[in-house]
């Protein structure tokens, strides 16, 4: 089936494939993979694989910190479950659903954590229709991914926990320290989880404040801190790869303008850190401005070029869209970007070639 | 290792692999031949372990180390069984005006203090090889790093071994974060799981290959040649004694001590270089503290070692289990909320993430990777750091270690250490410890205070005076407590070494060092004898006191300088109000001198007539000192003296207007002159020609430094004031309101509130009219444009 976002098992089916079958690691219970082997499907590695008579090479797929890659993988082993924190943006969704993917085959076993959750989204529900005509039984229940994960011994991930309210995030605590949900309603209503099972939460540091978690959840998980890449050439490579992706699975076949990409990474690095590459303090706008953002503006610039100007990605359009980016929260942003370019991308306009077909598009800043 | 330079690394360097395996088995470590050769990394327990194990094995006669030649006569003090490590050796060599010093630190666990220890067990020798620290900065052109002006620095110098290329790519395959990591994990954590013969081969082939990236003349400039050249002419000379020799250096040094090479070095002898041992500290040794010499986490690698002496099987993870108990306490006396839970997960983590590493056990990298995922509640921030930070510390170790007593003991080091023991400071560990002091109350707490004042006179950076009273600058006299902050470390124990030219204690060291400084002073400048003498008292020095005593005595008589003859007397009048603090019992000498300066200075009050602008706010501050004085003083005549000097002053026609307030009001309070007096000179600037009306606040300013209360039993002041200030012009009033608002400075909020009361009365309104917050032009603007506009409006309208 044509899905517009395939899943990072499907995604990354040959990957996994050829990494599982040279994995000689030792697994835990239920894991499809060795640690070992999940490291190296979102790091990377050296040599390619070779599967069904053909060489397969194992892509990078998670670039800033190796060491959490590791941390985290030994986490989900283990008895606790980890929390992806950081800043919007900074691939904590991506990085979970490759764990899931790799460890337990699956990466669409989410709770979409929102405002409106409740605990039976969580748990289980029932249909009401099967409740009323034979009462409560298993064929009756409405399993949750939370359900579904600890009946099979797979991940749950826990998209945006911190947006859901503290009465039903609390509902987690008892359910990872003893791994076992009780269902009153059912005369053996009791579901313990079988080994493998594990939750991946990822909270927004931009939601901090609005729902907490209790210290209690808190010690249940792991934190890991995914932060912002600080690395222009990295965060490059990062806009090229992923808009290379999404472009093609929108039907455009353009090639990926690395000048361009270059520009916006750095555009976007010195806006978010506020400190110029030649070490001058520039102001920081309030909206995000993640490496995610960047690969949208990316994508909605080329697209835009495409479609309406028959072109190749174009300085206009980029402006244009990063406009919309970056003024989001406050109109004061917009004045910020303004004299972002007036004082550093004319100042580079003078010498570097690109930088100065960017800076004439300063006019759609208003 | 010989998977890690079997991959990628060893492919590339064609046949090195054979070279260096047959190399090692017939040169570096034959022990059928009559020189072994033992490569070492400084600091490493694995190196210790296996040296150890070779010792054993290999019998030597004697024991070659590399280390500077001329401190052989240390050996026995550190092998005492006094001596505790950390401890240090240390250099200092001067070259005309240039001073440098470094430090050869020893661990527990450094393969060379295990080499001196067994060597002593065996009574076998053990000598050091090297070149001297002062012939290894001499014979260098150009000098080298190591020739920074007292900056501290260790004698093992790793950058070369630790910050080639080689490495840099070496890590990125091995998927080590730094090469601290994977050092660990290759030749500690596999390393003491190897044969003694396979371990010294890799610890050569990846000091050989290290060395490979540096060019001849890179390694001359860094002066290793030299140093390979001479210890190959020590090991040839003990080759011609002993059967059996042992040679114990970095791996880096051991392939030039094999390679034949012609080239003689010129060694410059070098006379006077002070060598002595002391103490270290954990913190010190820790290489993160920028020495860039031996492992990391120095206590942590000690419990390692100490655990494989008892012959534990996995000593890596004996000691994580001891350092996490150790955490968790740790933090919960900081007021962390943690759990054993906590640290179960962390030991669980940690041995998950070995395995992940390949590695046989986990090492202080996963410790600390455990804890950080285990322990921290919430997002990565300074408010979350805690766990870590701690980890670390505890890693790092806070313990200073301990020389035994010797010959070789300086003086005042062991002085140092007696008084803090007998005044009870904590000197065994590196935190920064706090002393408050009840100077007034307790005779103990006087001696620590003039303890801490040495030591800090003597620029030792043991201690710093958080608060308390400062007699120098007169600040704070009035607090009865000193609140300390200290710390030893061999930092400062080198500075007191350095301090031993001034004497075998810490008084007497201070003392000379006051004694010399007061030595260039010039006689006549009685006050800066003065101020030396007080802090010759302040830290107890006695009998150096009575000498200065005698010098002030002299200068005051030499001194025509007014100012400095009031600082004289007041730093004496200190002195004397504070005799019991300073413990000073016959005072007859000291209060004969005060009465000779007052007199002195006061005679000389009359010369003032036309002082130096700069210096008029001092002489106004010092002749209200001196009238204060007078006014405790008993004796008629000397308030005599005082105020006819006075009056006499007035008379000068050319006084500045401050210093005519001053004088006038002294007089008025002291009843010389009539109150009015001061309204009538007021009077006379005020309503005078343009020029003397602008000195009026001058002239009140100085009436209030003395007698600002003289306002509010004398109204007429006010009035005339406000009457001057509606006559000014605005130009002359911007040129006069500065000083005025700073004459009016002086007075306390409940002054300034009765001032407005009396204003208030002035005008007939109420003082909150007076104080509101006077209305800024523009909005006056605007209202008086509002208010023509509405104006305009009504007329239209007919309305008016």
């Amino acid at each position: 089936m044509e899905t517009m976002k395939p899943p990072m098992e499907v995604l990354y089916a040959k990957q996994l494939n050829a990494l599982r079958s040279h994995d000689t690691g030792a697994k835990p219970p239920n894991w499809l993979m060795s640690p070992r082997a999940v490291r190296d499907f979102i790091l990377g590695t050296d040599e390619p694989l070779s599967y069904e008579g053909e060489s397969i090479p194992i892509t990078k797929k998670f670039y800033g910190d190796d060491v959490l890659i590791e941390r985290a993988i030994v986490t989900l082993a283990g008895n606790r479950g980890l929390m992806l924190v950081g800043e919007p943006g900074t691939a904590k969704t991506m990085l979970s659903e490759l764990l899931s993917a790799a460890i337990s085959g699956t990466s669409t076993n989410t709770i979409q954590g929102t405002a409106g959750t409740t605990e039976d989204m969580i748990k289980y529900s029932w249909n009401y229709a099967m409740l009323l005509d034979k009462g409560p039984s298993l064929q009756a229940l409405v399993p949750s991914p939370l359900y579904t994960g600890m009946s099979k011994g797979i991940i749950t991930r826990f998209e945006e926990i911190t947006r859901c309210p503290f009465e039903v995030q609390d509902v987690l605590i008892s359910i990872l320290s003893d791994k076992v949900m009780n269902i009153p309603e059912l005369s053996d209503g009791t579901l313990f989880a079988k080994p493998g099972f594990n939750i991946i939460a990822t909270a927004n540091l931009r939601d901090k404040g609005v729902n907490e978690m209790s210290s209690a959840l808190k010690r249940r998980f792991n934190f890991e801190t995914i932060a912002p890449i600080n690395h222009v050439k990295m965060e490059a490579q990062i806009i090229e790869s992923q808009a290379k992706v999404i472009l093609e699975q929108s039907g455009v076949h353009i090639e990926i303008d690395r000048d361009v990409v270059e520009i916006l990474a750095t555009t976007f690095m010195e806006l978010r850190t506020g400190e110029t590459k030649e070490g001058y303090k520039i102001d920081s706008p309030q909206s995000v401005m993640s490496t995610a953002e960047a690969v949208s503006v990316y994508v909605q610039s080329a697209m835009t070029s495409h479609y309406y100007d028959g072109r190749p990605i174009s300085m206009d359009r980029l402006v244009q869209n990063m406009l919309g980016a970056v003024v989001k929260e406050n109109q004061k942003d917009a004045n910020i970007l303004k004299t972002y370019f007036t004082k550093v991308v004319k100042e580079r306009a003078k010498e570097e070639g690109l930088w100065g077909t960017y800076y004439n598009e300063k006019k759609w800043i208003k | 290792m010989g998977n890690v330079l079997q991959r990628e690394e060893m492919d590339q360097i064609n046949g090195q692999d054979r070279f260096i395996k047959s190399f090692v088995e017939e040169e570096v470590y034959n022990l059928s031949k009559q020189v072994v050769y033992f490569p070492v990394r400084h600091h490493s327990p694995a190196c210790a372990y296996h040296l150890k194990k070779t010792i054993e094995e290999y019998q030597p006669e004697i024991i070659l180390i590399e280390g500077p030649d001329h401190s052989n006569h240390i050996i026995p003090i550190l092998t005492d069984e006094r001596t505790k490590p950390p401890v240090s050796i240390y250099y200092a060599y001067a070259s005309g005006e240039q001073k440098y010093v470094c430090y050869f630190p020893f661990l527990l666990y450094s393969p060379e203090y295990v080499a001196l220890v067994e060597a002593k067990r065996r009574q076998i020798p053990a000598a050091f090889i090297d070149l001297s620290y002062g012939s290894r900065l001499e014979s260098l052109e150009d000098g080298h790093d190591l020739k920074k002006k007292n900056e501290k620095l260790s004698y093992h110098d790793e950058r070369m071994l630790t910050g080639s290329q080689f490495i840099q790519r070496l890590c990125q395959t091995m998927k080590c974060r730094n090469f601290d990591e994977l050092w660990e994990k290759v030749f500690e954590i596999d390393g003491i799981r190897k044969k003694t013969q396979d371990f010294v081969k890799d610890v050569f082939a990846y000091c050989y290959l290290s060395r490979k990236c540096y060019d001849d003349a890179t390694l001359e400039a860094e002066g290793d040649l030299i140093r390979e050249a001479h210890m190959r002419q020590k090991i040839a000379e003990a080759k011609q004694k002993h059967a059996r020799i042992l040679v114990v250096t970095g791996g880096f040094h051991t392939y030039g001590l094999l390679e034949e090479r012609k080239t003689s070095y010129k060694i410059q002898k070098v006379q006077e270089e002070k060598i002595y041992p002391m103490v270290y500290t954990y913190q010190e040794a820790d290489h993160l503290n920028g020495y860039a010499s031996g492992m990391p986490y120095v206590h942590y690698y000690e419990s390692v070692w100490k655990a494989l002496e008892k012959k534990e099987p996995a000593p890596f993870s004996k000691s994580a289990l001891m350092y996490l108990p150790q955490l968790l306490k740790r933090l919960r006396g900081k007021g962390e909320t943690t759990s054993t839970a906590d640290a179960i997960e962390a030991y669980s983590l940690m041995s998950g993430l070995a395995v992940m590493r390949e590695k046989a056990e986990g090492g202080a990298y996963e410790l600390i990777d455990s804890v950080l995922s285990a322990f921290t509640k919430g997002e990565r921030s300074i408010a979350t750091s805690q766990p870590i930070e701690t980890l670390r510390e505890l890693l790092t170790g806070d313990g200073i270690g301990e020389v035994a007593p010797n010959s070789l003991d300086v003086p005042i080091v062991r002085d140092c250490k007696d008084r803090c023991k007998s005044l009870k400071l904590a000197i065994t560990t590196t935190g920064r410890n706090q002393k408050v002091l009840e100077l007034y109350a307790k005779k103990s707490h006087r001696e620590a205070s003039q303890f801490f004042h040495c030591m800090q006179f003597l620029g030792t950076e043991f201690c710093t005076k958080e608060s308390g009273p400062d007699w120098m600058t007169n600040r704070n006299v009035n607090l009865v407590r000193e609140t300390w902050r200290y710390s030893y470390s061999s930092f400062v124990e080198a500075r007191l070494i350095e301090s031993s030219v001034f004497g075998g204690t810490v008084k007497e060291a201070a003392a000379q060092k006051l004694a010399d400084l007061v030595k260039d002073l010039p006689q006549h400048q009685s006050h800066e004898l003065a101020k030396w003498l007080l802090m010759a008292v302040v830290m107890g020095l006695e009998e150096l006191a009575d000498r200065l005593f005698v010098s002030v005595e002299e200068s005051v008589r030499q001194d025509g300088h007014f100012l400095s003859l009031c600082k004289t007397l007041k730093t004496l009048t200190i002195l004397l109000e504070q005799k019991r603090l300073f413990g000073l019992t016959e005072t007859e000498r000291l209060e004969s001198l005060v009465e000779e300066v007052y007199y002195q200075a006061v005679t000389k009050i009359v010369e003032q007539g036309n002082p130096n602008p700069d210096e008029l706010d001092e002489l106004a501050d010092q002749l209200k000192f001196l009238y204060m004085l007078s006014e405790k003083r008993q004796a008629d005549d000397s308030r005599e003296i005082f105020s006819d000097q006075l009056l006499e002053l007035l008379r000068n026609d050319k006084l500045p207007a401050k210093l005519e307030g001053v004088v006038v009001a002294i007089l008025c309070n002291l009843e010389v002159i009539e109150h009015a007096e001061i309204s009538r000179r007021a009077r006379a600037y005020m309503f005078g020609s343009p020029e003397q009306m602008l000195h009026t606040a001058a002239y009140l300013h100085g009436v209030f430094i003395v007698a600002r209360d003289y306002l509010f039993h004398h109204e007429e002041i006010l009035r005339d004031l406000h009457q001057m200030i509606t006559a000014l012009a605005y130009d002359d009033f911007l040129q006069v309101v500065p000083e005025l608002r700073l004459a009016f400075t002086y007075f306390s909020p409940m002054e300034i509130s009765m001032l407005s009361e009396k204003v208030a009365a002035l005008f007939q309104t109420t003082v909150e009219q007076v104080t509101n917050e006077v209305i800024d032009e523009r909005t006056l603007r605007d209202a008086r444009m509002l208010d023509q506009a509405i104006k305009e409006e009504f007329a239209k309208w007919n309305l008016i």
